[in-house]
């Protein structure tokens, strides 16, 4: 191999040994190195020439709107950066974001309108939104501006707002959409933002969740279509809105609503109020405080109705409009909405309630007057085996005396309580042939009866229990037994 | 030889043009051998030069190893050689008997046997027996394996031993 090596080396050596380098060569060499230096020597000055150029150029951009209308180069830089900004902005947002943004920014409906309005794109909208809040100028003023040519740069130095003024506001805008959007809101309850029927109170329906069809005629919310009448209100932030409206709206993006309707008897839906909101959120804000007002609403008509309590005893007196019962004194009244139930036969009719039997009477005081609402008989119901004994129709006079203690205007009735021993509530049904006179007999009218007035009343005793006046003194002050006409009849008590 | 270079390289690195010229002539001559036994032919061996010693110029500044200078100008000429093949592609034809012009130098079986080398084989086969370098330095200087230069040296080897033996 040595040898091998050695052989091979002599061989080459050999076979290149007249191998040289021309004599010209080193020229060549020498030329190509010159020509290199001569290059780089100009490349050296252009780039030289170029960078005093653009240093030159900032240094007078500063000064001189070197960029036309978009102003000096630090405006240019300013004007891209809040594009940069307004652009992740937008994408960040989604869905309407000139809508997201006039929203956090708390600015008017008819601002965002008028940005989506114009001719600018969402990127350019959302800047037109911010600078104007800002600037706390109309953004009409920055429309005109950016529609006659102005860069974002110029618009935002002749406004007086800064760069970093508009990254602020940007960002706090950005930050609050993107929370009061509805993913936000849905990824905070690990759910769909799927809206849903939220309340029901018997034909009241109310319905909050996105918008996804609307015309003049209906409007379909949670997938709920409701019926829109001429009474049923359109509202948006605190004003009237209209359906053609709320279709421009949404056709830039989701819409939400909450809707108070009712259900008809064939069970279509009609609206009656329509709250639009940009926001789930806002829907779901408004829904509650629909309900906080209803339950407000419902604890002030329970306190304008009276206070409830039960009454349990034994039926005493009876009537179609009057009921006593042992150990209450005041008579209770009893209308059309009271319900009667029986152990063993369910709902009765009034006339179901019999002197003797065990109630249990849920009331309402208003005034002074018992109301009853619910009578509960707890004696076991046991089917007649014969006709329903007639009560005689009691055509005889009687005069009682004692006091008002309540007054139906309505039913144009009064319940007295006797001065009997004991005494007794009886109702006096007010006829149009009834006189009523005062103490020196002088006619006055129903209307002036007032409870806590003394009252002779003479009448006639109905099956019922109660009594038609026949006539009726207001008097003074005089608590007398009832003297009876007949004597032979009542003193009162029924 | 070596001291002569490392002082002028030194001279080079200081910034002194005739320097250069001097490191030219104690270099050029092997570095044209070498190329000449890759590429066979004069004219591409005096572009492939010309680019070489360029680009040690732009470089001066930052020679610091003597030792290394002759590798490193071999290693820029020889990627330099590399890319001027690609883009001769495909590999000059074997030259005819009776083109004398660009083998006149070549001589004999010797001749034969290198033209029926691959360049790449001839480059390493160039390197190890007309340089005298050293296997690590092939390596660096082709970028290529210790046991690819090997093989190819023993390629070129066996090749060049069949043609003399045999004619073939």
């Amino acid at each position: 191999m040595e040898h091998d090596d050695r052989e091979y080396t002599d061989m080459l050596n050999d076979e290149l040994k007249d191998v040289e380098p021309g004599a010209g060569l080193h020229g060549k060499v020498r030329d190509g190195i010159a020509r290199n230096i001569v290059r780089v020597h100009r490349r050296n000055t252009a780039l030289g020439a170029v960078a005093v150029a653009i240093v030159l150029t900032m240094a007078l951009s500063t000064v001189t709107p070197v960029f036309g209308r978009n102003g000096t180069l630090p405006q240019v830089i300013a004007a891209m950066a809040a594009e940069r900004q307004a652009e992740k902005m937008s994408r960040t947002l989604g869905a309407a974001p000139v809508q997201q943004t006039g929203t956090a920014l708390q600015t008017s409906v008819a601002t965002v309108q008028a940005v989506s309005d114009s001719a600018l794109s969402e990127t350019d909208g959302i800047l037109a939104l911010v600078i104007a809040e800002r600037a706390d100028k109309p953004v009409a003023d920055v429309l005109k501006m950016r529609t006659d040519g102005l860069g974002w740069g110029l618009i935002m130095a002749q406004l007086n707002v800064s760069g970093r003024d508009i990254g602020e506001a940007m960002s706090q805008a950005e930050t609050v959409a993107v929370a009061s959007s509805p993913s936000a809101a849905s990824q905070g309850q690990g759910a769909t933002s799927k809206p849903a029927v939220s309340n029901k109170d018997g034909d009241k329906v109310v319905v909050n969740g996105e918008i996804t069809g609307v015309s003049t005629t209906f409007i379909t919310v949670a997938g709920k279509m409701f019926a829109i009448v001429s009474e049923t209100q359109l509202k948006y932030r605190g004003k009237a809105i209209t359906p053609p409206e709320i279709t421009v709206k949404l056709s830039a993006g989701k819409l939400y609503a909450t809707v108070q309707g009712t259900k008809l008897a064939d069970t279509s839906l009609r609206a009656n109020l329509i709250v639009v909101q940009d926001t789930l959120e806002e829907a779901q804000q408004e829904q509650e405080q629909e309900q906080e007002q209803e339950q407000e609403q419902e604890q002030e008509q329970e306190q304008a109705n009276g206070i409830q309590q039960q009454i349990r005893g034994n039926v005493t007196f009876v009537s179609p409009a009057l009921l006593q019962i042992s150990g209450f004194v005041p008579g209770i009244v009893l209308n059309a909405d009271t319900k009667v139930e029986q152990v063993g036969a369910g709902t009765m009719d009034m006339v179901a309630i019999k002197v003797g039997q065990t109630v249990q009477v849920h009331v309402r005081l208003s005034g002074t007057t018992y109301t009853a609402q619910q009578v509960h008989i707890e004696d076991k119901y046991v089917k007649p085996s014969t006709a329903v004994n007639e009560q005689p129709t009691g055509t005889s006079v009687t005069t009682w005396q004692g006091t008002i203690v309540s007054i139906s205007s309505d039913l144009k009735f009064i319940i007295v309580t006797t001065e009997a021993n004991p005494p007794a509530t009886v109702m006096f049904r007010i006829l149009a042939t009834s006189v009523l006179q005062d103490a020196k007999h002088k006619t006055v009218t129903f209307a002036s009866l007032v409870v806590g007035q003394k009252v002779t009343i003479t009448g006639k005793v109905l099956a019922d229990g109660s009594a038609e006046v026949v006539k009726l003194i207001l008097t003074t002050g005089t608590s007398a037994t009832p003297q009876p006409e007949n004597p032979g009849k009542g003193n009162g008590k029924h | 030889m070596d001291d002569e270079l490392r002082t002028v390289v030194t001279r080079v690195h200081s910034g002194e043009e005739t320097a250069f010229d001097e490191l030219y002539h104690l270099t050029v001559r092997q570095l044209y051998r070498t190329l000449y036994t890759y590429l066979l032919t004069r004219e591409d061996v005096e572009d492939v030069v010309q680019e070489a010693y360029l680009k040690l110029y732009q470089v001066r500044r930052r020679l610091d190893n003597t030792r290394s200078v002759p590798v490193y100008l071999r290693t820029i000429a020889i990627n330099c050689a590399k890319r001027k093949l690609r883009r001769n592609h495909p590999v000059r034809a074997p030259v005819e008997e009776d083109d004398v012009s660009d083998v006149e130098l070549v001589k004999g079986v010797v001749r034969e046997a290198l033209q029926q080398i691959s360049p790449a084989d001839r480059l390493v086969m160039g390197l190890f027996y007309g340089d005298q370098a050293s296997i690590q330095d092939i390596c660096r200087m082709t970028g290529e394996k210790e046991g690819t230069v090997k093989s190819r040296l023993s390629r070129a080897r066996e090749r060049l031993r069949e043609v003399i033996d045999h004619g073939t």
